[in-house]
């Protein structure tokens, strides 16, 4: 159950920077490899406002802020200077290292002893629990684990409600179009770089949030997690596209959302399985193409034949 | 609209069976263990929890295994042995301890600094012996050696500097300027780096750094490094120059720099002289100490320990490829000789 739980917690927490992703990747069809630095410039900026006693708050939102810096740049390096959408990606990541190095001031900061966002969580569990334990089905589970899921199940649930509502403005409409259609939405007098610019911020932003989050939760920033972090968020928008198979905005959100769960899931149950440990990565590969064709197994259709032969290229961007 | 939500909702069944089948596999843990239940006749079920794959890591193991083993402890009948590996993802970390307590460890040996710090954070009630750690303090297992958290002890492993830099100064005493690659993110070599910096100014050596973040850039910043004016390499030890040694120690050769080193494995890939205080024989000793609490000791009265063993390695083939001849007096204090002496060819 517990680790039922810390799945859920982390493919939540890690669900933001999917998010992120989806906001690059299928808003903007920009393949932004920021997110490997800015994950973790979440974490350093975070774990160093934490650990000198300031408030947790305070400090997740400096994250979101400085992930928000590190994605404007990317943008600003694309559009201003003409530098190809990986490289600045690239760039950004790669000197994101070693500010992450400064912000630390060493490459693994403990918030074992700071008060973080876990401190909160830990209040609201045993509030509900009456204890340090809760019995959940007969299984013991800690008060804090419990108090950690709701309160990121609840700061996701904000997030995403709130991309929603924001994808939806004005503002929002003007970000999708400019991924679908740059010379249309430049002919009605939108300027397209700056809504990449502002979109990558956005996106960062979310990234780097979810970092902030992850180094709270797990109790230690360290220089070395964004490695690799970009893919799996790239995995789970993808899983989740696969899951709800449909390009409309709510649906991509959820569809997200849970890819992003449902990998973490997979890893504990291969974790739980005890397989062999250096099958974990293949076991892992294995169990999502089984969730991803198991659906088709069992006969349901994963996408209606479109009306009148419509053509439409396959969907990068949410509608 | 309807078929989105349809579909949303079955996507929603994907992930909710995802997480019966988890909750279906926890089934025989729903009642936890009364732990280390009578220490005498119980077979302990230790954790091995490693962060990622290096020789390192695999070497420290090793030295657990060997450690064991020696305390005279049998696998299969005192213990027995899982590992987990979040093969370098951070995000895993913590259900890797998760996995293991719910899955009734009797004790979690840690391999690395963040996997003792998801054991400090999530394993409260078992014992957990790490290793592979350069500071359990700076990671936060503790104020002092003897006032730590009380389901945690371990090995603290600091490359032996002071008695690398004290056998340069009696036998070499020409090198003044040493040099050595350094990886920012790897938290053994920062606190070792600090560690080098204060011996390195109180015998009155010189130390030059150069990074390298990849082992693909390990062979420039090596070359980088031998054209720094340096009279040696001191490598300090970690996962990137460990695995990627081979490219320093040719870079080495080519521009006739000795190498001393501090990993047992440097000195049959190309050092000269190898002080090895190395993970495997820090392994073997978390390994000793896992033992006692196995017998029944409390880890909170274990204190912490700085591993301080070392053992003198030279290498002649190393040094007739530099043209150097090894003092008589240092080659009698090697505990091992790799290669032949000259003339004996």
């Amino acid at each position: 159950m517990t680790l039922l739980i810390s799945a859920w917690t982390i493919g939540l927490i890690l669900s933001l920077l999917a998010l992120g992703v989806y906001i690059s990747y299928r808003v903007f069809a920009f393949p932004d490899i920021t997110a490997d630095g800015s994950i973790t410039f979440g974490a350093a900026v975070a774990a160093a406002m934490l650990t000198r006693g300031m408030n947790p708050f305070a400090a997740s939102g400096a994250a979101f802020l400085a992930g928000t810096l590190a994605g404007a740049c990317t943008g600003v390096l694309h559009t201003r200077f003409r530098i190809n959408q990986l490289l600045s990606g690239i760039l950004v990541m790669t000197a994101l290292y070693s500010i992450n190095l400064h912000v630390m001031g060493q490459s693994n900061l403990p918030l074992l002893s700071a008060r973080t966002l876990t401190t909160y969580a830990e209040r609201i569990g045993r509030r509900l629990s009456g204890g340090d334990t809760a019995v959940l089905l007969g299984w013991p589970v800690s008060a804090r684990e419990l108090g950690s899921l709701l309160l990121i199940a609840a700061v996701v649930l904000l997030v995403a409600i709130a991309a929603y509502l924001f994808f939806r403005t004005n503002l929002g409409s003007a970000m999708r179009a400019s991924g679908d259609n740059a010379q249309m939405i430049r002919a009605l007098g939108v300027s397209v770089e700056n809504m990449i610019i502002l979109g990558l911020a956005i996106s960062n932003g979310l990234i780097a949030f979810a970092g902030a989050l992850l180094a709270q939760y797990q109790g230690f920033a360290d220089v070395q997690m964004g490695i690799g972090m970009v893919v799996w968020g790239l995995a789970s928008v993808i899983i989740g596209r696969a899951l709800v198979g449909s390009d409309s905005l709510g649906s991509a959100l959820t569809g997200t959302i849970m890819g992003s769960v449902l990998f973490r899931l997979i890893i504990a149950v291969a974790l739980r399985w005890g397989l062999n440990p250096n099958d974990l990565k293949l076991v892992t590969a294995i169990f999502v193409f089984g969730a991803l064709v198991l659906p088709m197994a069992l006969g349901v259709r994963t996408s209606r034949p479109r009306p009148s032969g419509r053509p439409r290229p396959d969907g990068l961007i949410a509608r | 609209m309807l078929i989105a939500l349809r579909r949303i909702v079955l996507g929603l069944a994907v992930v909710i069976a995802a997480s019966a089948i988890l909750l279906l596999s926890d089934l025989q843990h729903r009642h936890p263990v009364a732990r280390g239940a009578n220490a005498a006749n119980h077979r302990w079920k230790l954790y091995f929890i490693q962060l990622n794959d290096v020789v390192d890591v695999e070497d420290a193991a090793a030295g657990v295994m060997e450690g064991l083993r020696e305390s005279g402890l049998k696998n299969g009948r005192d213990f027995e042995v899982r590992t987990l590996n979040a093969h370098g993802d951070m995000a895993t970390v913590s259900a890797l301890i998760d996995a293991a307590v719910t899955g009734g460890a009797d004790m979690l040996i840690t391999f690395s600094t963040p996997t003792l710090q998801a054991a400090l954070r999530r394993a409260q009630n078992v014992p957990v012996v790490y290793n592979y750690v350069s500071s359990g303090l700076k990671a936060g297992a503790g104020k002092s050696n003897v006032d730590h958290a009380p389901n945690v002890t371990g090995v603290n492993l600091l490359p032996a500097n002071e008695e690398a830099l004290t056998i340069l100064k009696t036998y070499f005493p020409a090198i003044h300027r040493v040099g050595t690659l350094y990886c920012p993110a790897e938290t053994n070599m920062v606190v070792s780096k600090e560690a080098l910096d204060k011996d390195a100014k109180k015998l009155g050596y010189e130390v030059v750094y150069v990074a390298a973040d990849t082992a693909t850039d390990v062979p420039n910043a090596a070359a980088a490094l031998m054209g720094r004016d340096i009279d040696a390499v001191l490598q300090l030890p970690g996962n990137l120059t460990a695995s990627a040694f081979g490219s320093i120690s040719d870079a080495g050769r080519q521009a006739h720099i000795p190498i001393v080193a501090f990993q047992k494995s440097q000195a049959i890939g190309g050092a000269l002289i190898v002080v090895a205080r190395d993970y495997r024989d820090s392994g073997r000793h978390a390994a000793h100490m896992a033992a006692r609490i196995m017998r029944g000791e409390s880890p909170a009265r274990i204190p912490l320990e700085d591993f301080g063993k070392t053992r003198l390695i030279v290498n002649l083939d190393a040094a007739r490829a530099l043209n150097i001849t090894l003092p008589p007096a240092l080659v009698r204090s090697a505990k091992e000789v790799i290669g032949a002496p000259v003339g004996n060819r």
